[in-house]
């Protein structure tokens, strides 16, 4: 299985570079778009130093982290994210009639390269949030456990987006929802959940756990309140999202009705 | 009358789309919530001057309605999918402006939106927070005609960005990347005055801060005669851009056989 699935990256990476140009165009707005991310929560910082009681070098760390995941994502699960025009179309069907699972086939249908630079200016930022609280006196040992956050991130990211490809299979159109689901939550992850209203910060904690990827273990490593348990949260929260993602992905799959011409 | 005809094909086509118009009218108060939260959380108590801090939350109120029909607008009106089927031929050859057809029948989307997303984005907000109140009649006035200017705008740099398309081949990173830096620039979600010093001339005077940004300042009393004059220009410069663009599209473009 996971032959072919190298197989299948191989040959998408192949075919992207058949356009160089598009290649190098897209991978340089990419980045102009990772860059506008932060430049917000960076112009704001400069101007008032502080939010919710966290400082610029920290909130690095907290926007470094989604930063990373999501480069990450965007380069592996590329057309899970934008499988609404094979919804619109239809041509999900030619996954259906092959002999491997189509979750496969589709995400191996593109290894997007573009966003490769992604995860290094994700990488960029967390590092330098990293720098500072290493040289500020943060132990190694949890500089690395920090260094892991985004791998747990990509899960919760992953699960998320296959919940929302699987409900895609009846309302078709999820572009929208996919803004609901990851967008708004990516914004919200860039900043203290303390800073937010008590009945979004249980929706960014319990259905949309944006705030396990960082926040609580950031808190607690930071000094700034929670327990040790905090730390376990990431990597629960990516297991038990990417269980419920992918039953509903199944279940979605099992609804899927094709399209007419 | 055909452009009459248009906005209504444009409603209807939207209309396909409820559950997404729905969702995306979430989005937006989701994002007001967020972005409410952001500034109570930052801002002093004196705010950011000329913003109190209660005006900053009235910014993003206000932002998040008007946004819903004068800034999210759908990538390139749907004229770069013209170009990759070829349809684009066809539309060009009709005995009507390609341009004037295509933002009439994004003005009919629009309307939906309006009614669809923006409206409820307004009911949640209004009834969560509360809608503030023009600073006077005539700025009310003077807001709505901006905001017009504004969206016009909108629709001829879309329209523009769609039309891109015959050169670059796809336009999907230049309509991200123009979002991003509307949103950073329009002074909507942050103010012209928090910006750093070198930037702030460059967004306001931006087609960025044109599209919505100055119609909102002039609701809550803070913008000037620049507030109309400045979107005004802008659609004037926009609209010979489109004329110049569309007389080299009508070169540009292939028409495809099969």
């Amino acid at each position: 299985m996971s032959k072919i699935y190298l197989r299948l990256l191989a040959a998408s990476v192949r075919a992207q570079m058949q356009y160089r140009f598009d290649f190098l165009i897209s991978t340089v707005l990419y980045a102009g778009l990772t860059v506008m991310d932060f430049a917000t929560v960076a112009v704001i910082l400069a101007r008032f130093k502080i939010v919710g009681g966290w400082e610029l070098p920290q909130i690095a760390l907290l926007a470094g982290v989604p930063s990373t995941a999501w480069g990450l994502y965007r380069t592996f699960a590329s057309e899970l994210h934008e499988i609404e025009p094979y919804l619109i179309s239809g041509s999900f069907d030619s996954f259906l009639v092959r002999p491997y699972p189509p979750l496969l086939l589709l995400t191996a249908q593109k290894f997007d390269l573009g966003r490769v630079g992604g995860i290094g200016q994700g990488m960029v930022v967390l590092g330098t949030g990293l720098w500072y609280f290493v040289t500020g006196g943060g132990a190694p040992l949890a500089a690395l456990y920090i260094l892991l956050l985004p791998l747990a991130a990509f899960g919760i990211m992953l699960g998320l987006s296959l919940a929302t490809a699987g409900v895609g299979f009846w309302i078709i159109r999820v572009e929208q929802l996919q803004h609901f689901v990851l967008g708004a939550p990516m914004a919200a992850g860039n900043y203290p959940l303390a800073i937010f209203p008590t009945w979004l910060r249980r929706v960014l904690t319990f259905i949309l756990p944006v705030g396990a990827w960082a926040y609580f273990p950031l808190r607690y490593l930071l000094g700034k309140g929670g327990s040790p348990l905090a730390l376990g949260a990431p990597f629960l929260a990516a297991g038990a999202v990417l269980g419920v993602g992918y039953l509903v992905w199944r279940a979605g799959l099992r609804q899927y009705q094709s399209t007419g011409s | 009358m055909v452009w009459r005809r248009l906005i209504r094909i444009g409603f209807q086509q939207q209309s396909s789309y409820a559950w997404a118009t729905v969702i995306s009218g979430l989005v937006g108060t989701l994002y007001a919530f967020l972005y409410l939260a952001l500034w109570q959380a930052v801002a002093p108590a004196e705010g950011a001057p000329p913003y109190s801090r209660t005006m900053l939350g009235e910014m993003v109120v206000l932002t998040q309605i008007l946004g819903a029909v004068a800034l999210f607008l759908p990538a390139g009106l749907g004229v770069h999918q013209s170009v990759r089927t070829g349809a684009l031929a066809v539309e060009l050859a009709r005995p009507i402006s390609f341009y004037g057809a295509t933002i009439s029948r994004a003005a009919g989307q629009l309307l939906h939106l309006a009614l669809f997303r923006c409206l409820p984005i307004a009911l949640v907000l209004g009834i969560s927070v509360g809608l503030p109140k023009p600073a006077s009649g005539l700025r009310l006035a003077g807001a709505l005609l901006s905001l017009g200017f504004g969206i016009y705008c909108a629709l001829a740099l879309h329209f523009l960005m769609g039309l891109s398309a015959l050169w670059t081949g796809q336009i999907r990173w230049v309509h991200w990347l123009f979002m991003s830096i509307t949103q950073f620039l329009s002074g909507g979600w942050i103010p012209f005055e928090v910006l750093p010093t070198w930037l702030r001339p460059i967004a306001f005077y931006s087609p960025m801060a044109s599209q919505m940004g100055h119609a909102v300042r002039l609701y809550q009393g803070i913008g000037g005669s620049e507030a109309l004059l400045l979107p005004l220009l802008w659609a004037i410069i926009l609209s010979a851009l489109v004329h110049v663009m569309t007389r080299a599209a009508l070169r540009q473009v292939e028409i495809q056989g099969g």
